[in-house]
């Protein structure tokens, strides 16, 4: 016995996103707003009630807008949830993973049956700058000297990932592409107008080398899963329950020395062996890879840190392989949010829900032939001389009957 | 382009638009050393460690009390660094420097710092060059460290 294989996902919910733009006939709606409407279409894909929620478990990620350190709170007070648990993130682009292991820890202990994981944010709603307050290092020793927030964090790692290893402008322009082209066929994906490598090429360095199309797209959105333990996952949702066959977690990390990190590598490094030896699968078996894409390096490095190629070797692997959904290697099957959207703290739901979607067969035009097992992984918090601090795999596995 | 002469130029304004850190009991020594042209940064003499940036416990072993401030000799290596082209998310004071460099400094000592490279055209900086720190008298307490080649 062990938490792989214990619990499960029942039901998810993923809301249209928007840029806000109203000229353009897009939706302003709150993150109250979305919060709401997240849940509800998990609910209804779980097939349970509202109130079946109450004396349940309750997990909320962590918003940029409004940033209250109280803000669980509200949330379920907005709903009119009344759990025995409140679990809450404030990991970043981790909160969806983390949520998902709380959750699952959560049903495995049996201190609930059930955990309703929600999370929803409004990026395009902020207009003032500096609304959002950041880190005390990034705050003290960073935007003094012009830093421009995760722009500028991943440039140096993109920078450094190219001179030690060569890799080219090109081979991160492939998996904007591919990615680009997956979004085409998600209809909640943003962007849907395919990329070419010209485009991709030109458009415009903002933190040079990071490019404008290196960068995930912020949006307005919400979205949910159900967890609950896999014995009565079968009872109450057969044949469209997906498992978690192993999840592993990775905080701060460091290659090498704390001090003078190979910011080349990932926590992904450490948290996918123990998510892989908990799921007791090879690489091999993985069907479809949906790694955490604020930047292009991002998954470019996860390909290496996963194990899927050798160290450095990423640049080339997107080179020798289809990564598109119909490809040899389909990642981020939805456009991940380098094209279907970041909703901000909430974009690390975007990979989980993408996961189950292609494990119960609901890929529509985009769904990856015969998935067996899916990988996902979290990545939350830019560190200060590192990478990120908090890093997350999830090994997901067919629906079970 | 951002040289050392717009550095000391902006330094004599007397509304200085950019960001400045804010001072706390643990980062305060820091400054006042920049502000006397030191660069110190913290170091543990009981496991031989540099902490940068400033902590409140050697995050290598968790000791309080064995942490120094000691000097560098300020010179170092880039490690990475970006070119800035576009402001984003921070003051739109750093649009009349951009282009700019900042590095991510490897200094002779160990420890890694962010700072801006100055002084040089932008197309001639690459990892591994070696740059010198000096400091850039923004307002009346703050210096802030910045480096160029060398
Ligand atoms: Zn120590």
């Amino acid at each position: 016995m062990g938490l792989g294989k214990s619990f499960a996902i029942i039901g998810y919910g993923e809301t249209p996103v928007s840029r806000a733009r109203v000229d353009k006939g897009e939706a302003r709606l709150s993150v109250e707003e979305y919060f709401a409407w997240a849940s509800e279409l998990a609910l209804k894909d779980a097939g349970l009630e509202k109130r079946e929620i109450d004396g349940q478990g309750v997990g909320i990620a962590g918003c940029a807008f409004p940033h209250a350190e109280i803000w669980s709170a509200e949330v379920i007070q907005n709903l009119g949830f009344r759990p025995k648990l409140l679990l809450r993130s404030d990991h970043g682009g981790m909160c969806g993973a983390s949520l998902l292991l709380q959750a699952g820890i959560a049903v495995y202990s049996g201190v609930v049956d059930y955990v309703l994981c929600v999370g929803a944010d409004t990026p395009m709603n902020i207009s003032t700058p500096g609304a959002v307050r950041t880190w005390r290092y990034e705050n003290d020793f960073q935007k003094p000297f012009g830093m421009m927030g995760p722009n500028s964090q991943f440039a140096f790692i993109q920078r450094r990932h190219m001179h030690q290893f060569g890799t080219t402008p090109e081979q991160l322009g492939r998996v904007a592409i591919s990615q680009r082209n997956n979004a085409t066929k998600n209809p909640n994906a943003y962007l849907k107008t395919p990329l070419t490598m010209e485009q991709y090429l030109s458009s415009r360095l903002i933190a040079d080398p990071i490019r404008l199309y290196d960068a995930c797209i912020p949006v307005n959105g919400g979205l949910a899963f159900i967890v609950t333990t896999l014995e009565k996952a079968k009872r109450i949702a057969p044949g469209k329950a997906v498992p978690i066959l192993g999840i592993a977690e990775s905080d701060n990390y460091f290659h090498d020395s704390n001090i003078r990190p190979d910011i080349t590598y990932l926590g992904v490094t450490e948290s996918s062996r123990m998510a892989f030896e908990m799921a007791r699968i090879k690489q091999e078996d993985v069907s479809f890879f949906q790694p955490y894409d604020d930047y292009t390096i991002a998954v470019i490095m996860q390909i290496e840190d996963a194990g899927f190629c050798e160290k450095g070797k990423g640049g080339r692997f997107v080179e020798e392989h289809n990564i598109e959904a119909s490809g040899d290697f389909p990642i981020n099957t939805g456009g991940g949010q380098l094209s279907s959207g970041q909703p901000a703290m909430a974009g690390g739901f975007v990979h989980i829900v993408e996961s189950v979607r292609q494990l119960r067969g609901e890929g529509g035009e985009r769904q990856v032939k015969d998935a067996r097992i899916g990988v996902a992984t979290g990545l939350g918090a830019i560190s200060y001389g590192n990478n990120l601090t908090n890093t997350m795999t999830i090994v997901f596995g067919r629906p079970v009957d | 382009m951002p040289d050392q002469e717009e550095s000391v130029a902006s330094s004599q304004s007397t509304s200085y638009a950019k960001f400045l850190p804010e001072l706390s009991s643990l980062t305060k020594p820091f400054w006042e050393y920049c502000e006397k042209h030191e660069l110190r940064m913290q170091y543990c003499a009981k496991c031989s460690q540099w902490i940068w940036y400033p902590k409140a416990w050697c995050p290598s072993c968790g000791d309080r009390k064995s942490i120094e401030w000691r000097k560098l000799s300020g010179v170092g290596t880039i490690y990475s660094f970006t070119i800035i082209r576009q402001v984003i998310d921070n003051s739109p004071a750093f649009q009349a420097d951009i282009p700019f460099i900042i590095g991510l400094i490897e200094l002779e000592e160990g420890p890694r710092i962010y700072s801006n490279v100055t002084g040089t055209p932008i197309d001639s900086v690459s990892i591994g060059d070696r740059v010198m720190v000096y400091f850039d008298d923004v307002t009346q307490e703050i210096s802030l460290p910045k480096f160029r080649k060398y």
